[in-house]
């Protein structure tokens, strides 16, 4: 298999863009030459800037993910079981799914100050509303054929559970988690980026106004890179909690 | 020896709401089928198999007439297990688990129902890929394990819902071996839908044939063939006789006057 075939495009990208920058084609102050971001970039690990401000970002965006997926799939497979408890909270759920978090961001540092708080309810919420509905989505969505089958070999309602309702819902989920852990990092990024002292998006922040180039990039190629990291390592988990293949086929 | 009625339905009919209206899918059907007896039904596609099976099975609860589950003096087991045409099997869950899934209904030890769901599977010509996934699978695989796993559960009444469809020629007379083996040594009440003539008769003790949508009984017949049963069996003069009469009782042969046998 062609390992690293996506390494191609980006290198062809820089090349070209160091070449242009070698010859004095591109204002420094604009579009700073990839070795001088290197540079800029090593610099700045070994200060522990770098990893700091990451740290910071990765630390809200996890406690915020986890506690919001946590809470998200206890109440979307809740209201998957029960239809009373789906019914009324439903409605909520779908009005929160299309509020932006971000513009909580006030409300929130009104009530509990400006604290991380105020900074990781928005994250928290965002995992939450995403799971719940995912949840939700996969339980529904459990093919009924399954269900008389276990039911036919004598299956009471926790084996049901266990045996059914979730390995199937199982792929739902994951798809719902992968998507939460994406809007997670964005969110914890647009809320440093007017809220926050430290972490990615606060770096960002200063480095436009401090008119600090170099720094302005790497905090964006840091925020991508963290997003693809996590893509790949929620695919890598999902190849081997769900060894059946939720995308190759879903039915037998 | 008076066998005894284990499974009797008596005016059935079941109407499916579709979005083209309603669809007659089973209307005014009785049957019953005894201790011991392989029952098969022949009849055109879409005439209402599946769903009498499931009917039979309890999964699919019939808008008119009933179902009864009659116990046995000798046999108190009441359980009837479907072999269902498609979704036999749980995607989630290796061979193994799929073929020991009864055993582990009825809470016998993960050892235990391992070990007998490998020697069922063995004798279904499966042997080496237990650990596999059904999507891994081809259709007739699926459908073996989903046969092990009925036999394993040692049920009252088998219903099988073309279990072989999807196998070639040599497979499939391999495995109505394999089934007829298997049979022999439990005797257990089978109801087994097929559309393949000549496997209705190699392996029934009765044939109904169903008539096109709604399915009705159009016709019964008796097969006497003596048992145990081995494949040879398709080439006799007896056999042909009955295959003929059970073909034209389905319509097939257009232009032959009925046969009797
Ligand atoms: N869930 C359903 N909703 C609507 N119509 C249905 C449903 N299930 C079956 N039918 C219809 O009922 C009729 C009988 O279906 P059934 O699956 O029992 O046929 P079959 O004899 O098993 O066919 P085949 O030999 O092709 O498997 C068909 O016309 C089918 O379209
Ligand atoms: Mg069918």
């Amino acid at each position: 298999m062609g390992a690293a075939w996506w390494l191609l495009p980006p290198a062809v990208f820089l090349a070209g863009w160091q070449a242009l920058a070698a010859r004095g084609a591109l204002n420094p102050l604009f579009f700073p030459a990839p070795s001088v971001l290197a540079g800029a970039c090593v610099e700045m690990l070994k200060s522990g800037e770098l990893g700091a401000q990451v740290g910071a970002t990765l630390l809200r965006m996890l406690l915020g993910s986890v506690l919001g997926a946590v809470a998200g799939l206890a109440c979307g497979l809740s209201m998957g079981a029960v239809g009373a408890i789906r019914r009324s909270l439903e409605p909520f759920i779908s009005a929160l799914n299309s509020t932006p978090k971000l513009v909580l961001l006030p409300m929130l540092m009104l009530f509990t100050g400006v604290g991380e708080t105020a900074r990781i309810v928005p994250v928290a919420l965002t995992s939450f509303v995403i799971l719940a509905m995912h949840a939700l989505d996969a339980v529904r969505g459990v093919n009924q054929a399954y269900v008389e089958l276990a039911r036919n070999y004598g299956a009471g309602r926790s084996a049901l559970v266990r045996r059914v309702y979730l390995p199937a819902s199982l792929p739902g989920i994951f798809t719902g988690l992968r998507l939460a852990v994406g809007r997670s990092l964005v969110i914890t990024v647009s809320i440093e980026l007017v809220g926050a002292r430290n972490g990615l998006g606060s770096m960002i922040w200063m480095a436009w106004q401090t008119f600090a180039t170099e720094k302005l990039y790497i905090g964006v190629i840091a925020t991508a890179t963290l997003g693809a990291l996590f893509h790949r390592g929620l695919q890598a988990l999902e190849a081997r909690l769900i060894p059946w293949g939720s995308r190759a086929e879903r039915a037998a | 020896m008076e066998r005894h009625v284990r499974l009797r339905c008596s005016q059935l009919g079941v109407t499916f709401e579709s979005v083209h209206g309603p669809v007659r899918a089973l209307d005014n059907l009785t049957l019953e089928t005894r201790e011991r007896e392989f029952l098969s039904i022949v009849g055109p596609s879409g005439c209402g198999k599946t769903t009498l099976l499931r009917v039979l099975a309890g999964t699919l609860v019939p808008g008119e007439g009933e179902v009864s589950r009659i116990p046995s003096p000798s046999d108190p087991n009441q359980a009837v297990l479907l072999v269902s045409q498609e979704r036999s099997l749980f995607p989630w869950m290796t061979v193994l688990e799929n073929a020991a899934f009864g055993c582990e209904m009825q809470g016998v030890p993960r050892r235990q129902r391992e070990s007998r769901a490998r020697e069922h599977l063995r004798r279904l010509g499966f042997a080496g890929r237990e650990r596999a996934y059904p999507h891994e699978l081809s259709l007739g695989m699926k459908q073996r394990v989903a046969v092990a796993r009925c036999f394993l559960s040692d049920p009252a009444v088998m219903l099988m819902d073309e279990p072989f469809a999807a196998l070639d020629c040599e497979r499939r007379l391999h495995l109505q071996q394999a089934l007829l083996d298997l049979w022999e040594q439990n005797h257990k009440t089978v109801v087994f839908v097929t559309h393949d003539v000549e496997e209705a008769i190699l392996l029934s003790d009765r044939i109904l044939v169903f008539s096109r949508q709604p399915g009705r009984v159009v016709a019964e017949v008796p097969v006497r063939l003596p048992r145990p049963r081995a494949s040879a069996v398709t080439m006799t003069e007896e056999f042909l006789l009955l295959k003929r009469l059970v073909a034209s009782k389905l319509g097939l042969y257009a232009g032959w006057s009925e046969v009797t046998a």
